[in-house]
């Protein structure tokens, strides 16, 4: 289960992210970011054929907020640098010490139309229910 | 939630939310703002927000709110903390990504009339020419030394490159130079994101706008600045692009690290900090003093551009195409502040430096008026040397767009007199008129209490946005 929702925000964007599982939040968070740099309300996972995944790692974190704050901004700059929207996700591995690993993959007919600044910590606390794993993460753009 | 209740009205515009509001609070937090735009206000958590930052260690009486503040991420923008150096904190998110985010107005010697003519060629010529949106790359590759100059020397950097001329230097914030700067403690990364975006507008509500002086409000101000009724102005909205983004995200997860280590807790993740005089909070504001003069040469830079774009465009038409900069202010800093005897650091998030005498820049939203101020004392010993720095936001970006599609909205406001540009018709929908704040309200608060006086009131003519 992954799933993602833009929640209204005065200024920014706050998109609250569904998983089953950790790896789940981090590729929810991948769509969003794809969905709004792209202005879509939504984005099913999808892999454009033919073209290779980007490597991705990120920098272990103290919590689970920390490492999914610092994915994402990983993810952002890969994003920005490379030029790149990752319209799906597959995560190898995490963990608070090693950091996340994960391959995302770009679609090439996509051009970003925001630029996104940052994933930011702004009331951000991830949270366990009977479905799973919740977040609302908070993006400057 | 801060209700109406909670706040002690205190002076004609001004409320005060006492410490005793919230365990926790260290000092009381004070509202500037009209009732009208207060009912405004309350429609989201700017007032918590702003209620969270009287706990950080160091927090100085009082925290503020300006009148355009509106709810952000952590800090409001329109927010003011200032902390003490000696025993306080300094924090990378209130201060927010894009530091140094800034205003920077610019002044032809001749009334918009005279070119009236010419004035689609000159959009058109702006927008070409001034890279903006997404991925926009600058006229510069910057190799690591000069990289490393422009973190340094700022303005003064793109100056002696020939992107201007030394008297600009003279004409903002810090002479273009911002001090305590060091090139080494910005990330490899943040450099990296920053090495071809100078000169560069970026997207969302930055902006390039062609303006009329409409009326003068302070004649004697107006003629030291140089300012007459009818003249053809220019504004820029820019800021650091992504090396100031990058550079708050690498020292917002460093403070988060080093918080447990200082004993420090914030009642919101994204206002990690770390004492001012720590390894933590040294190296962060020698970066974000970097990222500060990349914002000022970034700024410089498109100076630059719009002076060629209107010297082709009123080339024949005009005979003296001179440009001056008439002053620039930064919106997300932090900087060293005296304060009765005390040596402080003034966060402004989404919040104007002033000092007295000097000019400051108030933009509207587009399509709407903005405003040419000078400071006042009374800033400075009220308000930490800070005033508004907008309308301010009042609705969604989502909301927005549900109201107005942006080809229509450029119909309108071309329907108005107002060309538009833009490489994003969505992101122009998310920056309609209507989804700010009424920017004479905010003049109006500002006025009244003192914080600044109003000198000129610029209508737009054309904008290209990001």
């Amino acid at each position: 289960m992954t799933q993602f929702a833009f929640v209204p925000h005065t200024a920014d964007i706050a998109i609250r992210l569904r998983g089953a599982e950790f790896a789940d939040l981090l590729r929810a968070g991948a769509l969003g970011i794809a969905a709004a740099a792209t202005d879509q309300e939504t984005l099913a996972p999808r892999r454009a054929p033919g073209v290779a995944p980007r490597r991705i790692v990120a920098e272990g974190a103290p919590d689970e907020e920390g490492l999914l704050v610092t994915f994402l901004n990983e993810l952002l700059f890969q994003g920005e640098t490379n030029g790149e929207v990752y319209t799906d996700l597959e995560v190898q591995a995490y963990s608070l010490a090693e950091g996340v690993r994960a391959e995302a993959y770009p679609d090439p007919t996509l051009t970003p139309t925001r630029s996104i600044k940052a994933a930011t910590y702004y009331d951000l606390h991830i949270t366990r229910g009977p479905d799973g794993l919740e977040a609302t993460v908070v993006f400057d753009v | 939630m801060v209700t109406r209740n909670d706040l002690k009205e205190r002076a004609r515009y001004v409320y005060e939310i006492p410490k005793s509001f919230r365990e926790g609070m260290r000092v009381s937090a004070r509202v500037y703002a009209s009732p009208e735009l207060m009912e405004q206000i309350f429609s989201d958590k700017s007032l918590d927000q702003l209620v969270n930052t009287a706990m950080l260690p160091g927090v100085v009486e009082p925290v503020i709110a300006m009148p355009d503040i509106h709810q952000g991420y952590g800090c409001p923008v329109g927010g003011v903390v200032a902390t003490r150096t000696a025993d306080g904190v300094i924090s990378p998110g209130v201060t927010g990504y894009d530091i140094n985010c800034g205003v920077r107005l610019l002044a032809t010697q001749v009334e918009a009339e005279a070119i009236r003519e010419r004035q689609q060629t000159l959009v058109d010529l702006l927008f070409t020419q001034i890279p903006s949106g997404v991925g926009g790359r600058g006229p510069i590759h910057l190799s690591e030394g000069d990289m490393n100059a422009v973190l340094e020397r700022g303005a003064e950097w793109a100056v002696k490159r020939g992107y201007g001329r030394k008297e600009d230097l003279a004409r903002i914030e810090e002479g273009g130079v911002a001090r305590d700067a060091r090139a080494d403690a910005v990330t490899p990364r943040a450099k990296q994101r920053g090495r071809d975006e100078l000169g560069t507008l970026g997207s969302g509500n930055h902006f390039v706008e062609v303006q009329r002086v409409e009326r003068i409000l302070n004649p004697d101000e107006a003629e030291r600045l140089g300012l007459f009724p009818g003249q053809l102005c220019f504004m820029i909205h820019s800021g650091s692009r992504g090396l100031g983004h990058q550079t708050c995200s690498d020292y917002v997860n460093l403070c988060r690290r080093a918080m447990p280590r200082h004993g420090i807790r914030v009642p919101d993740q994204e206002l990690a900090c770390a004492p001012f005089h720590s390894a933590e909070g040294q190296d962060y504001y020698h970066a974000m003093r970097a990222a500060t003069n990349y914002a000022f040469a970034n700024r410089q830079v498109l100076t630059h551009a719009i002076r060629e774009a209107w010297d082709q465009a009123a080339v024949g038409l005009v005979k003296d195409r001179d440009v001056r900069v008439v002053y620039e202010v930064g919106h997300n800093v932090a900087t060293l502040f005296e304060h009765e005897g005390e040596q402080l650091l003034v966060h402004r998030k989404g919040a104007a430096r002033t000092e007295a005498g000097k000019p400051l820049i108030i933009p509207g939203s587009m399509g709407t008026a903005s405003y040419l101020l000078v400071g006042t004392e009374k800033a400075e010993r009220e308000a930490f040397g800070t005033c508004a720095h907008g309308a301010g936001r009042v609705m969604s970006r989502s909301q927005a767009k549900k109201q107005v599609e942006g080809h229509a909205l450029r119909e309108q406001l071309e329907a108005q007199g107002i060309l538009a540009r833009t490489k994003s018709y969505a992101g122009l929908a998310e920056e309609a008129p209507f989804a700010y704040k009424d920017v004479d309200a905010v003049i109006r608060v500002v006025d009244t209490t003192g914080l600044a006086r109003p000198v000129a009131r610029l209508v737009p003519l054309a904008v290209v946005k990001g």
